[in-house]
């Protein structure tokens, strides 16, 4: 499965924050996403899985036109996002979210980060630390069937041994012909797994490239610099 | 948030200003389906919307059949030859504010359905003072700050000569300074609690006096029954109904066991219910209308405090809230009301098989709102002919004393400006229709006034 | 003793009518964050619903699922028709469904006209128990109100359906990007509120009167027990139809009706005093 973007347009409450951004992802290929806080990374997330609709531009998912639908269409349709901020129901119970998620087996789920989460499926979301709220987010979206993956900085605030775990699930998944569009703020993670980079700042992409290129560390350390 | 927000704002802000709009034009729409509150319009126009059938003519000066006229003017001098020539000129205009919508709209169809005949009658006999009149209507929809708005458009846009109003207490308190400060005449012909005295008003409703002071006695006579719990909304007219009520039992050796008032709108009777089943009463005094009567008297039956239990002695049931009760929960209550359509005199038998011939069997029956209404308008008709002016103060002199006979028997105008009337007492059969049981005539109003 | 039972059996009756009525009411507030303000007029087509059955020679057990189907396609076809397009703006839904409760009232008077409508109490009399005679009606209605109430709450706190509800209260967008249809589930939502609007006003019907403005004084009992009751949590309206129920009964039993209403708007002062509830507390 491949997903395409042409163009792409979106903001909030009419300010632009995208300003035509294109892009790919294939089946089997993880392309991570850098840039800076408010370079609109987020954005372009809410806008593929539809809860930012898209001011321009398109959506093509294996060819077809997703720009107009709802986001239940898009994730039958085969999208997942884990998102940044917020990833779970804070009110509802671990379980729930994992029920919600489609997931009849949450212990099966539960189990993707070894012992961290087990026997907490009837604990409230919220009552999970930050990390744990993020792997378990993380946990589902993997666990799910989707063919694209978008994972908004899955890693923000997750130990190094679990980062580590991570790393090796989305390994996993790309080598099972999963798409998945890695958005990170950090390098380490990103260089590791990457098949390609795109660059994005101020809404738009500035910079792209392919793992195997020489001075990529430099570029991408150049584009993230304060 | 923020985002979730954001992105509702652009896109539906349109929308929703257009939806608005469309609500609102669907919501007026359904509503000029009936009428505008505050509308006032001929009668001819509103008055028998459902009555297409009936030669509703909007020429006052064509008037078909001068037959019925089945009130006879006795009233005194009133120029009036024997074959009254067909009124012509200005039209003597007859403003009536009433309620055609929101709770007490109910007894709105009446009025405006004898607002018909009040326009045939009166020009058949040959107008005022030579003539044609023509009937306003105006809608208060039970809702005082309507019925302000509903006075102004009768005085104001109408220029009407005379107002006749049947509403309640709230409408006319709020209408009432219009009418002084035009100098309007305004003849409140509903039932009410008494008590009003203005230079420009005269009363011709029943007044609580009237209807309790024969009747309460009697009601003990008849019934054996002395101890007496009263049940009422939370207004002034139960409040005041009541203070009489307890003078009346007390003076004919009676108790009173209870005294509760509810607030209007109440479902539940369920407590009071349980009050009245453990205080004794022998009679029940129920001074509450419209949906609130009929929940608590089909609640009361299953509490074992119906009327086959605890007789009732009503001052306003009448019969489209008796009809929902159904026979086998009114079945024997007593009503007492200065008109009821049974009321046995020829002339009243015309007028009421007229009444069902031009407004169809099943028209809204014509009851004491709609009787006091049409009685007012003939008595404002022979006071302005024996005035021979339609001038505010020289009918209101003619109108203080005079006397007249209509369908609801004879009437006279008292010196305290309210009317002295028989009052019926009709019991309710086990088919459901009201029997005449008891009249006394020419009861007089215990009001005091002097404008 | 005697007088003391049938007070708490008058609180019961009091309480479940409470509880039907406003559990609708609670539904769509609690779900969705709309004000409803035409739940009244969806109680008093119940009642209609009621009135046609009997007008029509049928039993008036058959109204109460009658009514529930009716308001459910009614209900739903508002939600799609006005709702739908307006429901993350509160005080749009305000100004709507004012309009639409006008609407209804009129549209009723036209088809019913004003008079007043009624329908025969299907089981008349008294039954005796815990010592004391009791309306049997009363007893029938606690039963199915009750059951209606548990049923709805079971159907919304233990169901896939419910837990779909729920997370689109906690969170529409992620629910969204979790792949719930949420326009079905407020759809849905919106029709079972309003079928138990529904069945409220079939149940009530022959308790009193039915006419175009009967649903008017529902309205405010109904926000009465989802503010005490608090908006977020469905079983609220329990809470709070037993809160009220309580209070309303315990007052006319020492004073009167009068000071029962209004006992229970100052206890909704208090309420909204102590909460501090903003309108669109429930959809946030």
């Amino acid at each position: 499965m491949r997903l395409e973007a042409h163009e792409l347009r979106s903001g909030h409450g009419g300010v632009p924050v995208l300003h035509g951004v294109s892009f790919c992802v294939g089946g089997g290929e993880i392309v991570a996403l850098v840039g800076r806080n408010g370079a609109g990374k987020t954005t372009l997330v809410k806008t593929v899985v539809g809860l930012l609709r898209a001011t321009g531009g398109q959506l093509l998912l294996d060819g077809e036109q997703i720009t107009r639908h709802p986001p239940s269409r898009r994730i039958r349709a085969g999208l997942r996002a884990a998102f940044q901020e917020r990833p779970l129901f804070s009110q509802l119970s671990v379980a729930d979210n994992l029920r919600l998620s489609g997931h009849p087996v949450p212990e099966h789920v539960l189990a993707v980060f070894g012992d961290s989460l087990a026997g907490r499926s009837a604990q409230r979301a919220g009552t999970l630390s930050g990390g744990e709220q993020k792997m378990l987010a993380a946990a589902s979206a993997l666990a799910s069937t989707a063919s694209i993956l978008l994972m908004d900085e899955p890693t923000e605030g997750l130990q190094p041994s679990n980062v580590e775990v991570l790393g090796d699930r989305l390994d996993a998944a790309r080598n099972s012909g999963r798409g998945i569009l890695l958005v990170e703020q950090h390098l380490a993670l990103a260089t590791r797994l990457a098949d390609r980079f795109i660059v994005l700042s101020k809404g738009e992409i500035v910079d792209s490239g392919s793992a195997g290129e020489r001075d990529l560390a430099d570029r991408l350390s150049r584009h993230l610099a304060i | 948030m923020g985002q979730r927000r954001s992105r509702l704002t652009r896109s539906s802000g349109r929308t929703a200003v257009m939806l608005i709009a469309l609500i609102s034009m669907i919501a007026a729409a359904c509503g000029t389906s009936d009428d505008d509150p505050a509308e006032a319009e001929p009668a001819s126009a509103t008055a028998a919307p459902a009555a297409d059938d009936g030669p509703a003519s909007t020429e006052p000066a064509t008037e078909p059949e001068p037959d019925s006229a089945p009130a006879t003017t006795e009233a005194a001098d009133a120029a009036e030859p024997d074959e009254p020539a067909a009124p012509s000129g200005e039209p003597v205009r007859i403003g009536i504010l009433f309620s055609n919508s929101g709770p007490a709209g109910i007894f709105g169809q009446p009025t405006a359905n004898i607002a018909e005949f009040i326009e045939e009658d009166i020009n058949a006999a040959g107008g005022i003072n030579g003539r044609p009149v023509e009937t306003y209507l105006a809608d208060d929809a039970t809702d005082p700050a309507i019925g302000r708005q509903a006075m102004e458009q009768l005085i104001e846009s109408d220029g009407v000569d005379v107002v006749l109003g049947t509403h309640s207490s709230a409408t006319r308190e709020a209408a009432k300074p219009l009418a002084e400060d035009a100098g309007v005449l305004y003849i409140y012909a509903a039932l009410y609690e008494g008590g009003e005295c203005s230079a420009v008003m005269f009363n011709t409703g029943e007044v609580p006096s009237q209807q309790l002071a024969p009747v309460i006695p009697w009601m003990m006579d008849e019934t054996g029954g002395s101890k007496w719990f009263l049940l009422g909304n939370d207004y002034v007219w139960p409040r005041r109904s009541f203070e009489l009520a307890r003078q009346y039992i007390e003076a004919a050796g009676g108790e009173v066991v209870g005294e509760e008032y509810v607030p209007l709108g109440t479902q539940d009777f369920s407590s009071v219910a349980q009050q009245i089943a453990g205080s004794g009463a022998e009679l029940i005094f129920p001074a509450l209308v419209g949906g609130d009567a009929i929940a608590f008297e089909t609640q009361a039956v299953d509490f074992g405090i119906g009327q086959d239990a605890i007789g009732r002695l009503a001052n306003i049931y009448e019969e489209n809230v008796l009809g929902v009760m159904g026979p086998s929960v009114t079945a024997g209550m007593r009503v007492t009301l200065g008109y009821f359509k049974e009321v046995d005199n020829a002339a009243n038998s015309e007028f009421v098989s007229r009444y069902y011939e031009r407004f169809g069997a099943d028209a809204p029956p014509h009851m004491t709102f709609s009787s006091h209404i049409y009685d007012a308008a003939l008595l404002y008709a022979a006071a302005a002919n024996a005035a021979g002016t339609t001038e505010t103060a020289a009918v209101a002199a003619a109108l203080e004393g005079l006397t007249l006979s209509t369908p609801t028997g004879d009437i006279a105008i008292t010196g305290s400006r309210h009317l002295s009337q028989p009052i019926y007492v009709a019991e309710i059969q086990s088919d459901g229709s009201q029997l005449i049981v008891q009249s006394f005539p020419s009861v007089e109003p215990d009001e005091t006034c002097t404008p | 003793m005697d007088a003391l039972t049938l007070e708490l059996l008058n609180g019961l009756s009091t309480f479940a009518t409470l509880g039907v009525v406003a559990l609708g009411l609670g539904i769509v507030f609690g779900l969705m964050g709309i004000i409803n303000l035409a739940h009244g007029e969806f109680v008093m087509i119940g009642a209609y619903v009621s009135y046609v059955v009997h007008a029509n020679g049928f039993s008036h057990w058959l109204s109460v699922p009658l009514a529930a189907v009716v308001l459910f396609v009614l209900g739903g076809a508002i939600e799609l028709t006005l709702i739908r397009r307006i429901h993350r703006q509160p005080e749009v839904t305000i100004l709507a469904t004012f309009g639409l409760s006008v609407c209804l009232r009129q549209v009723a008077e036209l088809v019913f006209t004003k008079d007043f409508r009624g329908v025969p109490n299907p089981v008349p009399g008294a039954t005796r128990a815990f010592g004391v005679l009791f309306p049997t009606y009363r007893y029938v209605l606690i039963g199915i109100a009750v059951a209606v109430v548990v049923a709805t709450l079971l159907a919304f706190t233990k169901s896939r359906f419910g837990l779909t509800v729920r997370a689109i209260v906690a969170d529409r967008d992620l629910a969204e990007a979790s792949g719930i249809r949420t326009g079905i589930a407020n759809l849905c939502a919106f029709g079972i509120g309003a079928a138990t609007a529904g069945i409220a006003g079939a149940l009530v019907a022959p308790l009193g009167a039915i006419e175009p403005q009967a649903g008017l004084a529902y309205l405010p009992g109904a926000f009465l027990v989802v503010i005490v009751g608090g908006f977020n949590k469905l079983w609220g309206v329990v809470v709070g139809a037993l809160i009220v129920a309580g209070v309303q009964t315990g007052v006319i039993h020492f004073y009167d009706a009068v000071w029962a209403q209004i006992a229970s708007l100052g206890l909704a002062v208090a309420v909204l005093q102590f909460r501090r509830v903003s309108v669109e507390g429930a959809s946030a």
